[in-house]
């Protein structure tokens, strides 16, 4: 079976580290809206003296392979956008496995839930009705995406974070990223301007 | 809570307070009783998401009940005529008012808030249509990246601490 995009990115990498390489700094970039891009992470690599800079979009082999090891971004603004492209992924899988409305459903309900994010205020612009809890799909499809976030939450915290305000406000930040993303919130505001 | 509703419920609660205070300024005691009644169907109106056949008779059932409670086995009436027969003219604001202050305490749901959030999902909607719309005509135009991979039928992001399994 030929090898995934994310694979070969992977190998790449764990051939320069095994190889006495470094990553010594770690951005990342993506746009939304209009003009959306590609999320792409940016690694400062060392070897032999060398620094070079490789660019990769992003990819989840390859985002594993970073939080396996405990890879920041270089600032707070990039973790959260890479923390919203993560957490897109797995909605996006979501949405795949259990219908696009009723994944987003599911997802909403959960953070209306979550009170600590304080997404209140964009939460009220999403127009989504309350899932049905009667399906075979609800208890695996709301568990899935508790374990996103909670995993994220934890995740944060592995890498680097401290477990305090720091690490819910990174995480909300992320969810109002894809909110914002997946809701249009943003454009509409731009173009509905009242 | 918006501006209208913030002004009819202020206004309601000036005025009531205005005729408690001084009845006879507003008239006579059965008048006063009258108007008391309806400011305070009036704020119901505003603030509670009951259907109009309970709702609108809601004030009237609780104002008979408060008055049997007060007056045993006296036939129902308006209370200037239950303090007229029983001689007891001076209670009026007393009596009155404490049944407003009943009124004033009990929780109640903004049925303002329901009708402005069902309005506010339809808005909602009709604006993400109107972009998905825009965005999808405007691709058009732009050549598509032939890297970036949305994530549909991908496996999902596997944390390197689990707590719980996904089922995904």
């Amino acid at each position: 079976m030929p090898k995934t995009k994310g694979q070969i990115q992977v190998e790449f990498l764990n051939d320069i580290l095994e190889n006495k390489g470094l990553i010594v700094k770690a951005n990342f970039s993506n746009q939304h809206g209009l003009t959306a891009k590609e999320p792409t992470f940016h690694l400062t690599l060392m070897q032999n003296g060398v620094r070079s800079l490789h660019q990769a979009t992003w990819s989840p082999e390859l985002e594993e392979f970073l939080l396996a090891r405990r890879q920041k971004m270089a600032t707070l603004e990039e973790e959260q956008e890479r923390f919203a492209t993560l957490l897109s992924h797995n909605l996006a899988t979501a949405e795949a496995s259990f219908g696009k409305d009723y994944a987003q459903a599911v997802f909403v309900e959960l953070l209306r839930e979550r009170r600590e994010y304080k997404l209140e205020n964009l939460l009220a612009k999403v127009p989504v009705n309350p899932p049905s809890h009667d399906g075979s799909g609800y208890i695996p499809c709301r568990n899935f995406l508790q374990h996103s976030i909670t995993g994220l939450q934890n995740t944060a915290v592995l890498i680097g974070y401290r477990n305090n305000e720091e690490t819910v406000t990174l995480v909300g930040n992320a969810l109002s990223i894809l909110l914002d993303d997946r809701f249009y919130i943003t454009l509409r505001e731009q173009v509905f301007a009242k | 809570m918006n501006l209208l509703e913030q002004r009819l419920l202020g206004f309601i609660d000036r005025r009531l307070k205005s005729m408690l205070r001084a009845p006879a300024v507003w008239g006579s005691d059965e008048g006063v009783e009258l108007q008391v009644l309806q400011l305070l169907e009036l704020r119901l109106v505003a603030l509670a998401p009951l259907p109009d056949s309970i709702r609108d008779s809601r004030v009237q059932d609780e104002y008979v009940r408060y008055l049997a409670t007060e007056f045993p086995g006296s036939p129902p009436e308006t209370l200037d005529a239950l303090l007229e027969r029983f001689d007891r003219r001076a209670e009026f604001s007393a009596l009155l008012g404490r049944f407003v202050e009943h009124q004033l305490q009990r929780p109640v749901v903004r049925a303002l808030d329901f009708a402005a959030r069902a309005e506010r999902e339809d808005t909602n909607a009709k604006e993400i249509r109107i972009v998905q719309e825009l965005l999808q005509r405007a691709l058009q135009f732009s050549p598509a990246s032939e890297d970036f991979d949305p994530g549909f039928g991908l496996r999902p992001v596997e944390f390197p601490i689990t707590q719980e399994p996904p089922n995904a």
